[in-house]
């Protein structure tokens, strides 16, 4: 008498398992949805500045500043040449990296262009100025509108000004030259004042500041609120979204092999747990393509915005482990809710419990974001099935560690808690996989499960 | 593919099936020898899907023992070839990936499952659907799909249940072809029908179920021995005489009644103990006759007269 070796297990297990993935994954609908759309985001987003137009027409021309007060044009054009430059003799004033970019952006809208400033005092030749500029002689004429004060007429402060362009001028030259315009006004007017613009700059610029968390171990990390709040929920929901697709595709499988009756086929050859292990795993296979697609998406994403560093291989470790975890557990469940039922819609009501559960994370998101290692954090994690998404919440975006002694104990806990599930779940496949006609009650379920 | 010595395919012992309150198999005993073409029959619901079920160890009996092939009935698993009753297939998968993966999970390498998809649907007048997606076939063609997919691994026991169902006439000729080239290279053969004419056509050995229960298991022929023929089939020599014929026929000794049959044919059926020849003489010497013969005994009848009631309605037959 022979029994089937281990090997012959597994290779029938790896047969179904190979199916599943190449059936799922191999098809138009799942390569476009799945792969494609973030293949396409990533290349797009690398094209983009590729593909948009280099700017605008380069401008030529002059401006023509009416100052009666004679003070903007000197701090007008000398922004307008900056601006003009290549940028190579910046003096990295710009506070920060995203102030560099925008800078960097606007010299982008001026490539190319010859602009030179003229000032006219006297505002009577204001519409000979706009002549020049319908003409296309001039690229706009900036109007300064002043008040009075002792000097007389058109010697006071600056009340407003008026950009007055050509009918063709780009909407994006336009809205450089009206910053450009403020920011001369300003300058006059702190000038007017007797200040210094440059150490009103200094003056208000705030001093390098941080903030230090401290615990009440000794310790003391610096607070970091992106990595806080964002960096958590990118992985919990990559978690959930890469377990939730892959087990429902396990679930739809199910039903549909039982629908077309195809089921009995599949259990002459094999038995109820080979067959669901095959299944388990072809689409954690699935699963996992998800997770390289839309993980590796997110962090060309931080790679590009040089925030790395939020994300350590150690975070990446314990994703791999937690999404073991999670994805066996749920897809579990859902291989049984498919087992027990021959048409989707009879899967609704079984699927509801499930689904329930699987919302409380995304509502203990914030809560265990502000206090990853508080009472309910702590607690949560200890909650099948729950525990990795509330650990990879708090392992990923907790300023102060979780203690070793938690992720251990939850490693250990929510794997014997997912054996758990799965024992459970293929109690439930070997008898629903037979069964036709109505869906179980839960007392049915608990007679499958007691079942010898 | 390993072969066992035992000389029964099938050994069932003391097998009771229950769904809830209802006894689908009762204390089953069945032995089926090896290279036996083997029919099982009965109604719809008397049991014999479960008991094939139970064979194929896709169901397990809650009481009694049941062997396959000289191992438990999972061991055996891939010497086993099942075309299930209820037919499925993946729709949309192609018939080519279909018979490989099934191949595979029966324990082929890919190559011979590949090499033998194609030459069974070969054999079963399937040329060209190897690419096609099964849900393009027709519904005899994925019934012969689903048959290459039960025998391409070379089963030593070939169990079918209801495999003639929905099928035309030219499909039922071509599977009934395949079936007898199986079963001729050695194989045992079972097979489920509620139909007893195809039983009858196929088969050398009988099972009956009726309501869990089995209440014949005997060789055809031994079966048609041991039920006596008791119906005689008499044909009046002129037509148009049937009436008159009718009424001399009653009269003779040991006729129990005389019914009309097709066209001029007279149908006698006779008391128990009555020698047919006896009255085949009789009828002879009474008028002239076209043609006289003995009925050969029916399955239908043999239930009949084992059970007190029909299997399926007679127009059910083909």
């Amino acid at each position: 008498m022979s029994r089937p070796t281990l090997t012959g297990w597994w290779r029938r297990t790896a047969s179904v398992a190979m199916r599943e993935f190449v059936q799922t994954v191999f098809t138009k609908a799942f390569l476009l949805s799945v792969v494609a759309l973030p293949l396409i985001g990533v290349v797009g987003f690398a094209l983009i500045p590729l593909l948009l137009p280099e700017g605008p027409p380069p401008l030529r021309g002059e401006i023509v500043v009416v100052d009666p007060g004679e003070e903007m044009a000197t701090p007008f054009e000398r922004r307008l040449d900056r601006m003009l430059g290549d940028g190579a003799g910046d003096d990295g004033t710009a506070p920060d990296a995203i102030a560099r970019f925008i800078e960097s952006n606007e010299r982008a809208v001026l490539a190319g262009s010859e602009v030179t400033v003229r000032l006219e005092e006297d505002a009577s030749r204001l519409d000979d100025a706009k002549d020049q500029v319908r003409n296309g002689d001039a690229v706009a004429v900036l109007e300064v509108r002043r008040g009075e004060d002792d000097a007389g007429a058109g010697a006071g402060p600056i009340e407003s000004w008026v950009m007055n362009i050509r009918s063709d001028l780009p909407a994006r030259q336009v809205m450089l030259l009206e910053r450009l315009a403020d920011a001369a006004a300003v300058e006059v007017q702190v000038e007017r004042a007797g200040e210094d613009l440059g150490r009103l700059r200094s003056l208000m610029d705030p001093p390098p500041g941080r903030t230090m968390r401290l615990s009440e171990g000794g310790g003391e990390a610096p607070e970091q609120v992106e990595a806080k709040m964002l960096v958590p929920m990118g992985f919990m929901m990559l978690l959930w979204v890469s377990v939730i697709t892959s087990a429902n595709y396990l679930l739809m499988s199910t039903i549909e092999e039982k629908s077309n009756r195809v089921m009995e086929v599949l259990l002459s050859a094999i038995s109820p747990m080979q067959l669901m292990a095959g299944k388990i795993l072809g689409y954690g296979l699935v699963g996992a393509i998800l997770v390289a697609a839309y993980g590796g998406l997110a962090i060309a994403g931080l790679a590009a915005a040089t925030m790395l560093d939020l994300v350590p291989a150690s975070h990446l470790l314990l994703f791999a482990v937690y999404f073991v975890m999670a994805y066996f557990t749920i897809a579990s469940l859902l291989a049984a809710v498919g087992s027990a039922v021959t048409e989707l819609r009879d899967a609704q009501s079984l699927m509801g419990p499930v689904m329930l559960v699987m919302v409380v994370p995304l509502i203990l998101w914030l809560p265990i974001s502000e206090d990853p290692n508080g009472v309910l954090a702590t607690v949560a994690s200890f909650v099948p099935p729950l525990t990795p998404f509330v650990m990879i919440l708090r392992t990923t975006g907790s300023a102060e560690p979780v203690a070793i002694w938690q992720i251990v104990a939850t490693i250990l806990w929510g794997t014997a808690t997912t054996v758990g599930f799965v024992w459970l779940a293929a109690r439930i496949f070997r008898v629903g996989v037979l069964m036709q006609g109505k869906p179980p009650t839960p007392l049915e379920l608990l007679r499958w499960i007691r079942r010898r | 593919m390993t072969t066992s010595t035992t000389t029964s395919s099938i050994r069932i012992r003391g097998v009771v099936k229950r769904f809830g309150p209802t006894v689908a198999v009762d204390h089953l005993d069945l032995e089926i020898p090896r290279g036996t073409l083997c029919g099982v029959l009965g109604p719809n619901g008397a049991g014999k899907s479960t008991t094939i079920r139970m064979i194929m160890s896709i169901i397990h009996p809650d009481e009694g023992e049941l062997e396959v092939l000289g191992a438990d009935a999972l061991s055996a698993k891939d010497r086993i070839g099942y075309l299930p009753e209820e037919r499925g297939l993946y729709r949309k998968m192609k018939v080519g990936e279909f018979l490989r993966y099934v191949g595979r999970l029966k324990g082929l390498a890919s190559r011979d499952a590949r090499d033998r998809s194609a030459a069974w649907l070969d054999r079963l007048e399937l040329p060209g659907v190897l690419g096609k997606r099964c849900e393009e076939l027709s519904k005899g063609m994925q019934q012969k799909v689903q048959f290459a997919a039960a025998v391409m691994h070379e089963p030593e026991l070939l169990i079918l249940d209801e495999p003639f169902s929905g099928l035309d006439p030219v499909n039922v000729r071509t599977l009934t072809r395949a079936l007898r080239e199986i079963h001729a290279s050695g194989t045992t053969v079972l097979f489920s029908t509620h139909l007893m004419n195809q039983a009858e056509a196929l088969c050398d050995r009988i099972v009956l179920f009726h309501r869990g229960r089995k209440i014949l298991d005997e060789p055809l022929a031994s079966i048609r021995n041991r039920f006596d023929p008791r119906t005689l089939l008499v044909e009046p020599a002129d037509a148009g005489t049937s009436d008159r014929l009718r009424e001399r026929l009653e009269a003779l000794e040991g006729v129990e009644a005389v019914e009309f049959g097709t066209g001029d044919e007279l149908v006698l059926r006779l008391a128990d103990g009555v020698a047919p020849a006896g009255v085949l003489g009789a009828a002879a010497a009474a008028a002239p006759l076209r043609s006289a013969s003995v009925r050969s005994v029916s399955l239908d009848d043999v239930f009949v007269d084992l059970v007190g009631e029909r299997t399926v309605p007679a127009e059910a037959n083909p």
